[in-house]
């Protein structure tokens, strides 16, 4: 683990001075290596009490973890190529070069504050690396320096900062209850050592610490009403860095809510957590349902989709069966590919057509013909429809939810759903159909990114890989399930 | 005699946040908040002194150190830099605001007699005190149109966590105090340099007039 990190840092610094030729290729390089390295480290991981503890157990490695340790890097690693061609079209758009080291910089400290997060066994350490990943994409969503980008990145620093302070506020209640068992000292912030101990802790004061973590980095989640940055930031930053955040970051803050919520599951003090999650699952998705209605801006669109799935994996959590968490995790591997693969596809149109308003495009089949088929495919994918992998787990996570009673939100969630469709349909639908005269030239190495993940996607709809079953199979007991 | 002097410096903070609501001048803020992190690591310093925490001297140290002359210094010299427009503009004017603040702080000691603090504490009436000033701060963050009382407002919130956490559990491990306070900095000079660009971009630092992100 501390390879991985360790490695992701020191590319971070020096992707800044060195050639772009180079960089290009290194950057693809070191991130398919960090993909082999962190393979190899899961499949050390067969039961749900296996963990692998590293550097003085701050880092740690367990089957929740590992899960999304794989998520990082394979997007990472997809980001990574899509990049070289993203970048080149910016640099014949006149972007100078100095700024693209700089975009690769930042990036790469977000994907190493990301896998911080991820690996670290310390609430702190976990904390700081949250804020991390804050900073480091503060300058990529100003990236481009006009006026809407700059309020992006404002609004973006300032209403994760807040939400960063609650949390923090909330990891410091988390502390106070466990150091009267487990002393003062930087091992009371373990989450195993808290895990461990989670019985003897005060249930109040770890419900106190979890309303605050929730609100906190809900926040950084995108949970409605603390939404307000999520479709600035992901709509101003360069695409593949949307991509990076739909696919990445809001499940790396969602992850540690879900470590806070282990902790009370643990302690046995009934499952009130679970009403939280789903009143901000549920009240998310029919705000995003309603504005990717009226949505006139396409990157927008799928900012706001973005907030749909992490509520529905949300919602997925707070029913809180083996069906239902099972099918969360799944939704969270399948949202990761697919929002990729459709902020990619986009990212080609942006490109070549420099605009983001959907009724100014007309006619896409004719300008950009492969853009086109991977486009219709993603939007597909993503609002659910067979064969591809998310209407599965949507299934699971509504067959799952009638099944433990929730019968009213679950209602909600499908009319939520039925609507985010036709919006869906209609906006692109518009953009794909009509006649234009103009015809645009396509990049191999934009698309084909797109149409791997979608093939990965179409995959991971009929066969999960065994050892992924496995884990996935394992995260119900860490996270404390309800019944059987 | 300590628990006073902790509670004191805690409640001069408060104090100092309440001020800052009634200040209209960037320069003043700025000096209203390197006089509250003095205070505030005094009281950091008298916990440390109480406590026998090593640990506590270096936090209060690095908290003098990095919150009472680097951050102001730098913020400083973003208002020179920035020439004009150098009061304060906000939603709502100073004397609602301080009758707001009332409530906040009334609101601030009813919810944590609602949390029965046990264990060994030292002085259970910082709690309040350090939730009165975070909520200040979060309403400075959304009363106030220009950038850097935005900024200003946050790190009075953080100010306000820093001594909740200290009076709670005698400081958070010194690595993790320590990234806080690096985050917080580099956080602020990042949002510093946001500052210019929206200044470059909108030729003036008011953040009522980035507005062009609507549905």
């Amino acid at each position: 683990m501390g390879v991985i990190i360790g490695l992701q840092l020191i590319w971070a610094v020096v992707s800044y001075f060195l050639n772009l030729r180079f960089v290009y290729f290194i950057q693809i390089g070191i991130t398919f290596i960090n993909l082999i390295l962190g393979y190899s480290l899961i499949s050390k991981i067969n039961n749900p009490q296996d963990r692998i503890y590293e550097l003085n157990n701050l880092l740690f490695l367990d089957s929740l973890n590992s899960i999304l340790l794989l998520v990082i890097l394979t997007i990472s690693f997809f980001v990574s190529v899509y990049s070289v061609g993203y970048m080149k079209r910016e640099l014949k758009a006149g972007i100078s070069e100095k700024k693209i080291n700089e975009y690769y910089f930042w990036m790469n400290l977000f994907i190493f504050a990301m896998l911080v997060v991820t690996l670290s066994n310390n609430f702190g350490i976990l904390w700081i690396a949250i804020e991390g990943t804050t900073l480091a994409t503060a300058f990529l969503i100003s990236y481009y320096r006009n006026k809407e980008a700059v309020e992006a990145g404002w609004k973006y620093i300032m209403l994760c900062s807040i939400g960063i302070g609650l949390a923090l506020f909330g990891i410091i209640l988390l502390y106070y209850s466990s150091f009267s068992v487990l002393g003062h000292g930087l091992q009371s912030l373990n989450w195993t050592n808290i895990y461990d101990v989670s019985s003897r802790l005060n249930p109040k004061l770890l419900m106190l610490a979890f309303i605050f973590v929730l609100v906190g980095f809900g926040t950084k989640v995108g949970f409605a009403p603390l939404h307000f940055w999520l479709p600035d930031a992901h709509s101003q930053a360069p695409t593949p860095i949307s991509a990076l955040m739909s696919g990445v970051l809001l499940n790396c803050a969602f992850y540690s809510i879900l470590r806070v919520q282990a902790i009370i599951n643990n302690n046995g003090y009934g499952y009130d957590t679970s009403k939280y999650l789903m009143f901000f699952g549920v009240l998310t998705v029919v705000i995003s349902a309603l504005f990717i209605i009226r949505q006139v801006d396409y990157k927008r669109l799928l900012a706001y989709s973005s907030m749909e799935h992490m509520a529905i994996i949300a919602f997925a959590f707070s029913v809180n069966t083996k069906l239902s968490i099972f099918a969360g995790v799944y939704h969270l591997i399948n949202h990761a590919i697919v929002k990729t693969s459709i902020f990619m596809t986009v990212g080609s149109i942006l490109t070549s057509l420099h605009t983001r308003d959907i009724f100014s495009i007309r006619g896409l089949f004719k300008a950009l013909p492969y853009t086109s088929i991977a486009l219709i495919l993603s939007v597909f994918a993503i609002t659910g429809t067979p064969p591809f992998n998310i209407f599965m787990s949507k299934l699971f996570i509504l067959i799952s939810s009638f099944k433990a009673g929730f019968i009213i939100p679950s209602i909600i969630l499908m009319l939520a759903l039925v609507l985010i469709f036709g919006g869906f349909i209609y906006h692109f639908l518009n953009m794909l159909m009509g006649d234009t005269d103009k015809g645009y030239k396509e990049d191999l190495l934009i698309l084909l990114p797109p149409f791997v993940l979608l093939f990965i996607s179409l995959v991971l709809s009929f066969y999960i890989p065994e050892k992924i079953l496995m884990l996935i199979n394992n995260i119900p007991e860490i996270l404390g399930v309800k019944n059987g | 005699m300590i628990k006073f002097l902790v509670e004191f410096f805690g409640a001069m903070s408060l104090f100092l946040a309440i001020a800052q609501l009634s200040s209209n001048r960037l320069n003043l803020s700025i000096k209203i908040y390197q006089l509250q992190s003095v205070f505030l690591s005094m009281s950091i310093l008298f916990i440390g002194i109480a406590t026998f925490e090593f640990e506590l001297y270096i936090s209060s140290f690095l908290n003098l150190l990095i919150k009472a002359i680097l951050i102001p210094f730098f913020l400083f010299k973003v208002v020179e830099k920035i020439k004009l427009d150098r009061e304060v503009s906000m939603y709502l004017n100073i004397t609602n605001s301080l009758l707001f603040s009332i409530l906040i702080v009334i609101f601030a000691f009813y919810i944590s007699n609602k949390i029965d603090i046990t264990g060994e504490v030292i002085a259970k009436q910082i709690f309040p005190l350090s939730l009165g000033i975070i909520f200040i701060g979060i309403f400075i963050m959304i009363s106030r149109k220009k950038a850097l009382s935005q900024i200003i407002g946050f790190l009075t919130m953080e100010n306000g966590i820093l001594l909740a956490g200290t009076s709670l559990t005698k400081g958070m491990p010194m690595i993790v105090e320590i990234g806080v306070f690096f985050d917080v900095f580099v956080g602020v000079l990042m949002a510093g340099v946001l500052v210019f660009q929206i200044k470059t971009t909108v030729e003036s630092i008011d953040t009522s007039r980035l507005s062009d992100l609507k549905e």
